[in-house]
């Protein structure tokens, strides 16, 4: 099937469309979501390659699942989001166990001698802020990547985590709260006006 | 740190694109190769020989009809071979004394006062 026809078409359906053997709700489906599973276990797992690695298994996961999805059930992401951050608890728990959870797996900053300044500020935002959401509880981060960053909703939070609306309320609001105070002293340092 | 500099900050996390993600999606679309369902296609039914009995009790409407066809025939095949008998012959068989002259159908009671 042509690759423009389908770009209206929902996760579900390209879903469908694989598991009847057509390769090409794969591709799209691989556009659309795989960066945004690659971001979203990056952000939980402070590692690229490792979030490289959890991408993939969760997107072999969803082919191999394909042909027994049950439309209707589950939205396609929402599904994906649970398998990553699944697979991402055990790949920090595992790092526990091993005690590789060193400082220096925070991302590095590019050297940004050759970039612009807003460029440059804006990297050192977003490290600050990945710095920031890798010192929160893992349960927190989960909570608070998902609804602030990825954009899903609070049910939607619920059915990836596997916990009640009241539980997602909770997990995001005090980790947003600690999000603040840890990046509270670093408010000039990263561009933010000073308060008046 | 205010709320709408949070705000702000996820935004901004929002709008990051990752970068380079062509080798990931390549790996994805080779596992996605890999386990792309097969679909079975129509399954084509070899038409099924059938035998000559069994053509023709479809033409001619079922195996009853045939069965009762078959009967019939039988049945014409053994008169035309049975020779038939003249009646005479039946009737010697029973009367083999002789031509039947007399034959008395009331009997008389004389027979019952002779002495002897």
């Amino acid at each position: 099937m042509a690759f423009d026809a389908l770009s209206d078409a929902s996760d579900e359906a390209l879903l469908v469309l694989y598991a009847n053997g057509d390769a090409g709700g794969a591709r799209l489906l691989t556009a659309r979501l795989a960066p945004r599973i690659l971001g979203y276990a990056a952000r939980l797992l402070q590692d690229r390659a490792e979030a490289e690695d959890v991408a993939q298994d969760a997107m072999l996961r969803l082919w191999c699942i394909a042909p027994e999805w049950r439309q209707g059930e589950a939205k396609v992401a929402t599904w994906l989001y649970r398998v990553v951050t699944n697979l991402c608890n055990d790949r920090l728990r595992a790092r526990q166990r091993r005690k590789l959870m060193a400082l220096d797996d925070a991302p590095e900053i590019e050297d940004g001698a050759a970039k612009p300044e807003a460029l440059l500020m804006q990297a050192d935002r977003l490290a600050a802020l990945n710095a920031a959401l890798s010192a929160l509880p893992v349960r927190q981060r989960e909570a608070v990547v998902l609804r602030h960053i990825e954009g899903l909703s609070n049910p939607e939070i619920a059915t990836v985590m596997d916990i009640g609306l009241e539980a997602v309320e909770s997990l995001t609001a005090r980790g947003k709260r600690a999000l603040s105070a840890l990046l509270s002293g670093q408010r000039e340092d990263l561009g933010y006006e000073e308060e008046y | 740190m205010h709320d709408q500099d949070l705000e702000a900050l996820f935004a901004e996390a929002r709008a990051q694109v990752q970068p380079d993600t062509a080798q990931l999606q390549a790996r994805v679309l080779r596992d996605a190769d890999i386990h792309l369902p097969q679909m079975p296609g129509p399954a084509y039914r070899f038409p099924r020989k059938t035998g000559f009995l069994e053509g023709l009790a479809k033409a001619l409407g079922g195996r009853g009809v045939l069965a009762g066809l078959a009967g019939a025939a039988l049945a014409g095949v053994m008169v035309g071979f049975v020779q038939p008998t003249p009646i005479a012959t039946i009737a010697a068989t029973f009367f083999a004394d002789g031509p039947l002259e007399e034959l008395e159908l009331i009997p008389t009671i004389d027979a019952n006062f002779i002495e002897g």
